[in-house]
């Protein structure tokens, strides 16, 4: 979490370390192209959407509550089965071990119908895997079972393309030099993943939210015991700067970036434009615990060569900064329960992390305030960031059409910021207690929903709203920052075998302390 | 002008449900109670036919609503395929808790077991509900199991203890009146549709006739 700014202003699509589409700021943050569910086609009804779904989901959540607690009721008596073999079928370009890896099943164990349905949401959310079935054969000798793992794959050509307008309650910078109202940003990639062997998975694509180049490679089941290794580089390079240092381009075009620090490591709130050109290497390590838990491990390291610098909300174009040599430094540590049906169109489940995050920055700064005396400060500046955070989201199904979500982060931590130029040229010295905090609430209704053969196509209108805080346990230094903010942005997500295709329109309010 | 828009209302669920027959909805002749039968020939149909033959449990829900009398119940019915054994267990429970559980011996079976299914899906003071009003049905699909039930009741369990404390719902309330097994079959009811997805959802607007 690095401000509400950078929640944002980063609309952008990535390339994660395994080729999976991520989209920054969507309700859908573990995006890829799959599906888990088949909805019949044609004289299905669906729902009223809107505030008719919030009421009938206060209806089933108190209706249910009264049946809370009745633990009796007729039912068939819980499934087990003790897995003889496991089988996976229409395995094209992905190898079942890996499949089968991701699934977390052993054979030889016995599981139930819950944890066998768990299994299969964790293959769903495979790159690659657009659906996945389970069913049960018989085994050998009678009380044991086959497992026939029945998946579809998508194309190993894939794009992504993520269209974003956001209003703004007053004038933002975001990019360079440059302050409006109103954000209108444009990112595409477009890219090929190529197996490699039996457990790998590598990936090759232009556009995205690192640059114009990324290359990345998923080693799956890496140790024996399941579990994921991802690497990956990315390569971005910025519109060339214009004579008078401002960027002619917009925080859309792809290799420019524009990201708010959080306030532990940037207490003036500032945006940060890239002009030149940076390199991202990713290191990423999941490793299973037990059914839907595991532990991740995220390490990044990105250089940027140069930028502009500038408070985010201050709209005075003649105090600004340029950094040059920026190094940052990511390294996090989390427990993660993802139990979600689909990742791109999450319909029931949960997704929560929680652990440690390492943020490190340093850049060289020459701060300018043109305002009186044209005067102008260098300095050799430094910011680190230790943290604790959690995330967690909740989905709800309403039938097979609606979806509604509840979701929340909170970050809580210590910084230490050395000679960071403000905007005054004051050089900040400081240690600080840092936090923040946001909820979330939405809603998504399927539009269109095609399974039939050989056509495979999605379209999902989400809308969500979002409330965040933030602050520091000093003084900031600089007070006028906004402190609290909501958005609210609604949209429509496509998704087919190929790619994912984002269109989104928002406001963003924000309230200064 | 009655009469016609009876007619229209009556054949209403013909268009509604191109694809198959729409339940019957009939008043029992004790009063205080809807049952539903003849549900339509849906077994067969390629997302249930994988579903049923995957030797995992499938969990058919049926939500009934009365648009304007806030008459809310339902009726919920299991049915796994026993692959050792070449059979399907099943279990049907209506909205008064009562039910029944079967071995059925194959597929023919299971078919007309489910033809003459008769649930009570609605629970009513006398003179609530009249012939001729109509009733919205949903049908959905569920790939579930108990195992599943008891996480969301115990989900539920915390839920409800929340909204214990802000003074509880209207449906607690009306739930409270009804007795213990109107809670806990719409209890599951409403807790299936919250936990999974279904794979596939049916809805009727049906005509509710009177008791022979």
């Amino acid at each position: 979490m690095t401000g509400p700014l950078a929640e944002t202003v980063s609309f952008c699509i990535e390339v994660r370390m395994d080729g999976e589409l991520t989209y920054h700021g969507s309700p859908n943050d573990q995006s890829k192209a799959v599906m888990t569910d088949r909805p019949r086609n044609g004289w299905y009804r669906g729902f009223p959407a809107g505030p008719l779904a919030l009421a009938l989901f206060v209806l089933l959540v108190w209706g249910g509550a009264a049946a809370a607690q009745a633990q009796e009721s007729l039912h068939l008596e819980e499934g087990r089965f003790f897995i003889e073999t496991i089988t996976v079928e229409n395995e094209r370009s992905l190898t079942s071990e890996i499949v089968v890896s991701e699934s977390r099943l052993m054979i030889g164990q016995e599981y139930t119908e819950s944890q066998l349905r768990d299994a299969i949401h964790r293959v769903l959310r495979l790159p690659l895997v657009l659906d996945a079935n389970l069913s049960l054969r018989k085994g050998s000798r009678r009380g044991l079972y086959e497992l026939v793992i029945t998946i579809r794959e998508s194309r190993l050509w894939f794009w992504g393309i993520d269209l974003e307008m956001v209003a703004w309650s007053e004038p933002v910078s975001v990019s360079g030099l440059t302050t409006t109202d109103t954000v209108v940003g444009s990112v595409g990639l477009i890219g090929r993943r190529f197996p490699a062997g039996r457990h790998g998975l590598f990936y090759a694509a232009l556009g995205g939210t690192d640059g114009t180049i990324q290359l990345g490679y998923t080693h799956y089941d890496p140790f024996g015991r399941g579990g994921v290794l991802g690497l990956s580089y990315g390569w971005a390079d910025c519109a060339p700067e214009t004579e008078d240092g401002v960027s002619s381009s917009d925080p859309g075009d792809s290799g420019c970036q524009t990201e708010v620090l959080g306030l532990g490591l940037d207490p003036t709130y500032s945006s940060w434009s890239t002009l030149g050109y940076s390199h991202r290497a990713r290191l990423t390590l999941g490793i299973p615990i037990e059914g839907n838990h595991s532990l991740r491990l995220l390490t990044s390291y990105r250089f940027t060569d140069l930028g502009i610098r500038r408070q985010a909300v201050d709209t005075d174009r003649r105090r600004f900064g340029r950094f040059e040599n920026r190094e940052d430094l990511e390294l996090n540590f989390s427990w993660v329960f993802n139990s979600l049906d689909d990742p791109v169109f999450p319909g029931s489940g949960d997704i929560i992390e929680a652990g440690l995050d390492l943020k490190l920055m340093t850049a060289d700064i020459r701060q300018f305030d043109l305002t009186g005396d044209a005067a102008e400060v260098v300095s050799g500046a430094s910011s680190t960031q230790v943290a604790g955070v959690a995330t967690g989201r909740h989905y709800w199904p309403i039938g097979d059409k609606q979806t509604l979500w509840v979701g929340g982060e909170l970050l809580v931590g210590s910084s230490r910021v050395e000679d960071l130029p403000g905007p005054d040229l004051e050089l900040i010295n400081q240690n600080s207690l840092t936090w923040a905090a946001a909820a979330s609430a939405g809603h998504g209704v399927f539009l269109t929903r095609i399974r039939d053969h050989g056509r495979w196509r999605d379209l999902r209108w989400e809308s969500d709203l979002q409330i965040f805080s933030h602050g520091l346990g000093t003084t900031p230094a600089s007070a006028d920052f906004p402190g609290h903010g909501a958005r609210i942005s609604t949209g429509l997500t496509y998704r087919n075998t190929w790619g994912v295709m984002r269109l989104q329109v928002g406001y963003i309010a924000l309230e200064h302390r | 002008m009655r009469r016609l828009v009876l007619t229209v209302l009556l054949v209403l669920p013909a268009f509604v449900d191109a694809a198959g027959q729409a339940p019957v909805a009939v008043v029992a002749e004790s009063g205080g109670q809807l049952v539903l039968s003849r549900l339509p020939a849906i077994l067969g149909e390629e997302e249930i036919e994988g579903q049923l033959t995957s030797g995992l449990t499938t969990t058919f829900v049926l939500r009934a609503e009365v648009p304007g009398k806030k008459l809310v119940g339902g009726a919920r019915v299991d049915v796994r395929f026993e692959l050792w054994d070449e059979v399907f267990q099943v279990v049907a429970v209506g909205i008064d808790g009562e039910g029944e559980g079967r071995e059925l011996l194959d597929r023919e079976a299971l078919e007309a077991w489910w033809a003459d299914l008769s649930l009570t899906v609605l629970e009513f003071e006398a003179d609530t509900l009249v012939v001729g009003e109509t009733m919205n049905l949903t049908l959905e699909v569920v790939p579930f199991s108990q195992s599943e039930q008891e996480d969301t009741q115990r989900w539920f369990s915390r839920s409800f203890a929340a909204s214990q404390g802000r003074g509880g719902g209207r449906l607690t309330d009306t739930a409270e009146r009804r007795g213990d097994s109107l809670e806990k079959v719409l209890g599951v009811l409403m807790a299936t549709s919250i936990q999974r997805r279904p794979v596939s959802s049916f809805r009727w607007f049906i005509v509710i006739t009177g008791g022979d």
